[in-house]
């Protein structure tokens, strides 16, 4: 497995939210207008009340790059211990 | 030279002899043991040990057998772990082996058993593993050490070597879990990790570990895996273990129950020789009885935890499909 950077599951919780949009009107909706509840009710639980939500849209002349939290500082030997893969680095 | 030395010197010196043979044709179905799954800091010690208590079961240590493949490669991983002390990492399996051979536990016995393992240095581990589960015959082994559920691989071999093994699945909520993580392990400083990311490690320990055994559990049939939470079992034992009882098919009565509730009577419940201390949390064999766990009252993990924030979504959801 190549490491790319630590897996926080974000790729697979937001690719959920985006299919749920395409194919639930009402949820799209809900997302654009209440992000956090949206969010809420896609996880099945409360947010924490500190933990902001922004939904953005991309168009074909504008696009959003997101610095995700930098998790350098884990290491490669505290990913592996947490995540029990064993990871080829770079390439 | 004292027990000790000679432990220290002879895991040291990867020192292994082969001179016993393995069992031959051994049967995968011969025992269908126990395993308690969970990361560490999960109640595991007090509940195993709790297990073991009842007459129909008999609990080990940690043995931490099924990182290797066979004996040799144990004794090799020992020997070249820097991070933890030789005589720790060992300490479950060479008391386990001390208690069943000897039905005690001192500096001698130990030093016996780590001869015994070292002369079966080419032996399976699932051969090691069958070996204690004939000494505690005709009650069914039940073994929890952490590790087991640390990589895939371990997992896969544990199913190979057992296909009818049990699965117990022991949860706790997360922010309690990683506050016991957090004291139990940022003063060894046994990982080079940020300081301000410590919590996210430890985090990624439970999600990760808890998501791996989810995803065992996924192919197994529902008789061989049961999900508990490690807080109802210690603060309510009297109504949680009649259950886990009738789901592993022995006495759910309020005697054998009883019996449970007294962890503190294991042969394995208090420190071992200075050869082989541990082999448990070390707070739970210093303090052996039980110990009630209160459970934070809100799921979201403190603010002041730096952690990924679409991690702690998913650690929230996991959380809550454990009941939490």
């Amino acid at each position: 497995m190549r490491y790319d950077g630590y897996p926080t599951g974000r790729a697979v919780l937001e690719g959920r939210l985006v299919r749920r949009a395409r194919t639930d009107q009402e949820f799209l909706h809900q997302l654009r207008e209440d992000p956090r509840s949206a969010l809420s009710d896609e996880i099945g639980t409360s947010l924490p009340d500190w933990l902001q939500v922004v939904v953005v849209e991309e168009r074909p002349d504008l696009i959003y790059v997101v610095l995700p939290i930098d998790l350098t500082g884990l290491g490669r030997s505290g990913v592996e211990s947490a995540t029990g893969y064993k990871f080829r680095m770079g390439g | 030279m004292t027990a000790d030395t000679h432990i220290d010197g002879a895991l040291a010196s990867g020192t292994v002899m082969s001179e016993v043979a393995r069992p031959e044709n051994r049967d995968p179905h011969r025992f269908a043991p126990a395993f308690v799954a969970a990361p560490a800091r999960s109640h595991s010690s007090v509940i195993v040990t709790m297990l073991g208590q009842h007459p129909q079961l008999h609990s080990f240590p940690e043995l931490i057998l099924f990182r290797g493949e066979c004996v040799g490669d144990l004794l090799e991983m020992a020997a070249r772990d820097t991070l933890m002390p030789l005589k720790v990492k060992m300490a479950g399996l060479l008391r386990a082996l001390a208690q069943e051979h000897e039905g005690m536990q001192s500096e001698e016995s130990v030093a016996r058993a780590l001869a015994w393992l070292q002369m079966r240095a080419d032996w399976p581990v699932a051969d090691v593993f069958d070996h204690l589960l004939e000494c505690a015959a005709p009650a069914t082994g039940v073994e929890k050490s952490p590790e087991n559920t640390g990589r895939d691989d371990y997992l896969d071999r544990m199913n190979t070597a057992y296909p009818q093994a049990r699965y117990l699945h022991l949860v706790r909520h997360p922010a309690a879990s990683v506050k016991s993580m957090y004291q139990a392990w940022w003063p060894t400083n046994r990982w080079n990790v940020q300081a301000e990311l410590f919590h996210q490690f430890c985090l990624g320990i439970w999600y990760h570990q808890h998501s791996r055994i989810l995803r065992f559990a996924g192919n197994l049939p529902e008789s061989r895996y049961l999900r508990v939470r490690s807080e109802d079992i210690v603060n309510n034992p009297q109504e949680t273990l009649p259950s886990v009882c009738r789901w592993l098919g022995i006495d759910d009565s309020p005697t054998a129950v009883d019996a449970m509730c007294h962890p503190e009577e294991s042969a394995y419940a208090g420190r071992g020789p200075a050869s082989a201390p541990c082999g448990n949390d070390p707070k739970f064999l210093d303090s052996p009885t039980l110990h009630p766990s209160p459970i934070p009252e809100e799921l979201p993990l403190p603010a002041e935890w730096v952690i990924d924030p679409w991690n702690h979504l998913r650690i929230l959801e996991l959380a809550q499909q454990f009941g939490y």
